[in-house]
């Protein structure tokens, strides 16, 4: 398999299996638009995402170098967060900086199985939690007027998870 | 700096798709944790569909408020949680339901009757009614004339309908593409003809069929000729099985079939095996006399079916698995004991002899020796007879109580 080279907004470069650096979207269409090949020693700049981060992007897409494409959304369908898998569980636990900035860089690179299980990770962190917790969870300043505070209390008080 | 704009952008879209995998308390607990988060919760996106699945509601007009502000399509009350006791709730809902007339599609959950009738006058608006779980032993269908627009009807009740009102009353839903009628009692007396109306229905279920005409198959069924799926339930007593299948091989989009707790005759065999247009087949059939025969119409009609069905589901009650058992243990001598686990283990069934088998491309299938006689088949060896005659079809044997049985359908089954 050809490699070509990555490199992050510090500077940092990364050697990579073309077809793994394909899982990105972003990359991909980068590769055909601009027609490299395998050939020269192209090198693609990734100026929003640091090294460490494109580091943690590359480990998660080398472990999933052969997974089935994602299935594509569907409307109909509950969305569930309890299916994220072992590994993916222990590879995001990160710290919350770290998390969402591989949040971005999925967002960035358009990878969406990491885009999925990221956010369904955030999803779990908020999850059966009061208002409270939840700001206090992701260190959030509560910026409504009491009077604004009270309104949407009332209007959301109306259901109870048993 | 640079990024800042497009990281915001990203930010919020990153919010806006972790908010798609929260259910509706967690979203109105986030949409109180700040301004942001409130406006985020409360894009359209994330209230299109909402679903109450264990959740229980305090206040029908909080929730209806909720919904008409949101713009809500399609509720989902399946597997709401109810309050233990009474109906009383009932009230308060279906007058607060009434505001929402955004609402194109609704799931109920466990409810009376009445309030699926006070839903079609209160909401003629809606599209999709599926109620499989009503609770009450009788409805009438009159109100439901108020439903011009509606595309997909579901009526089921858990312990058996009878209707007030003839099935006339649905006469006027010209756009619908999806109607489900179980568990509805004597639904032979109805006037049937009414369906043959619904020329747009791609899927029609009906039950019971017990008594089903004789011209539901040549002048109902043939009607509908964008029909795609086919369920029947119950076809006992006199109901017209061959008519119906008759009608079933000519209808040109007809791909799948599902009879469940059909009463299987002679010649059944063959005249399934007509049926060349069914791609997905279920079949249940009733096991109250005779299984060793029914069990041979069944295999020789699907074997029929080999170049063409890519699915086909078995449906065998638990019922006939004990009975086939104490009939196993009856024959044999005691001596013999030692070797009873091989069959009597509550996993055969009986088919006459011989066995239907398709060895060569077109040979015939040989009928039933006379006398009778009956061999145990095991569901393993079955299933691998099966597999090998009907190579490029997904196979599936299910094992379930014959209460179950009104439960099994393709898609639960294949997927």
């Amino acid at each position: 398999m050809p490699n070509i080279k990555l490199q992050s907004s510090d500077g940092e470069t990364f050697e990579v299996d073309v077809e793994i650096a394909k899982c990105s979207v972003t990359i991909k269409t980068m590769l055909e638009d601009l027609g490299m090949d395998d050939e020269e020693e192209e090198v693609v700049p990734l100026p929003n995402v640091n090294s460490a981060i494109l580091r943690k992007v590359i480990q998660w897409a080398t472990y999933h170098k052969d997974d089935p494409p994602p299935p594509e959304d569907d409307d109909n369908k509950e969305k569930r967060t309890d299916d994220i898998s072992s590994w993916d569980a222990d590879f995001l636990k990160v710290d919350q900086g770290t998390l969402f900035e591989l949040i971005l860089a999925a967002n960035y690179l358009d990878i969406k199985g990491l885009l999925d299980v990221t956010c369904k990770t955030v999803a779990n962190m908020i999850k059966g939690k009061a208002p409270e917790e939840i700001r206090k969870t992701f260190n959030i300043k509560n910026d409504f007027t009491a009077s604004e505070e009270e309104q949407v209390r009332k209007e959301n008080e109306w259901c109870e998870e048993k | 700096m640079d990024n800042y704009l497009q990281n915001l952008s990203y930010g919020y879209n990153t919010l806006l798709y972790v908010f798609q995998y929260l259910k509706v308390q967690d979203l109105l607990r986030a949409g109180c944790v700040c301004t942001m988060w409130r406006d985020i919760a409360s894009h359209p996106m994330l209230w299109r569909t909402v679903r109450m699945k264990n959740s229980q509601v305090h206040s029908f007009e909080g929730l209806a408020n909720t919904l008409k502000k949101h713009g809500t399509r399609h509720l989902d009350l399946r597997k709401m949680l109810l309050p233990t006791g009474g109906d009383e709730i009932w009230p308060e809902f279906s007058r607060a339901i009434e505001r929402v007339d955004m609402l194109r599609r609704i799931e109920l959950c466990r409810c009376p009757a009445s309030v699926v009738e006070k839903l079609a006058v209160s909401n003629p608006q809606l599209e999709v009614i599926n109620a499989v779980t009503i609770k009450c032993e009788s409805m009438d269908l009159e109100s439901l004339k108020a439903l011009t627009h509606i595309k997909e009807l579901r009526l089921k009740s858990t312990g058996g309908l009878t209707l007030t009102s003839n099935i006339d009353s649905l006469k006027d839903m010209k756009c619908l593409k999806h109607l489900s009628l179980t568990s509805i009692r004597d639904l032979d007396s109805m006037n049937l003809n009414v369906i043959s109306e619904f020329t747009n229905l791609e899927s029609l279920d009906l039950g019971e069929c017990t008594d089903f005409p004789k011209n539901f198959g040549s002048e109902i069924l043939v009607k509908l000729d964008k029909l795609e799926k086919l369920r029947l339930e119950k076809g006992q007593g006199n109901c017209y099985t061959f008519e119906i299948l008759e009608a079933v091989k000519n209808m040109a989009h007809l791909e799948q079939l599902e009879l469940v707790n059909f009463d299987i005759k002679s010649g059944f065999d063959k005249a399934l095996g007509a049926c060349q247009n069914i791609k997905k087949l279920l079949i249940i059939p009733t096991y109250i006399s005779q299984s060793a025969t029914t069990n041979h119409m069944v295999l020789g009609g699907v074997l029929r079916l080999q170049k063409t069905l890519s699915h086909f589901v078995w449906g065998v009650t638990l019922e006939l698995l004990r009975v086939t058992e104490l009939f196993v243990d009856q024959c044999e001598e005691p001596k013999e004991k030692k070797e009873k686990k091989q069959v009597g283990n509550g996993d055969s069934i009986p088919v006459l002899k011989p066995v239907p088998l398709l060895k060569d491309k077109d040979s015939e299938i040989a009928p039933a020796l006379e006398p009778p006689q009956v061999e145990i088949l095991a569901l393993p060896s079955l299933q691998k007879l099966l597999m090998q005659n009907l190579p490029t079809t997904r196979v599936k044997i299910l094992k379930i109580p014959f209460h179950a049985t009104w439960r099994q359908s393709i898609t639960d089954s294949v997927n």
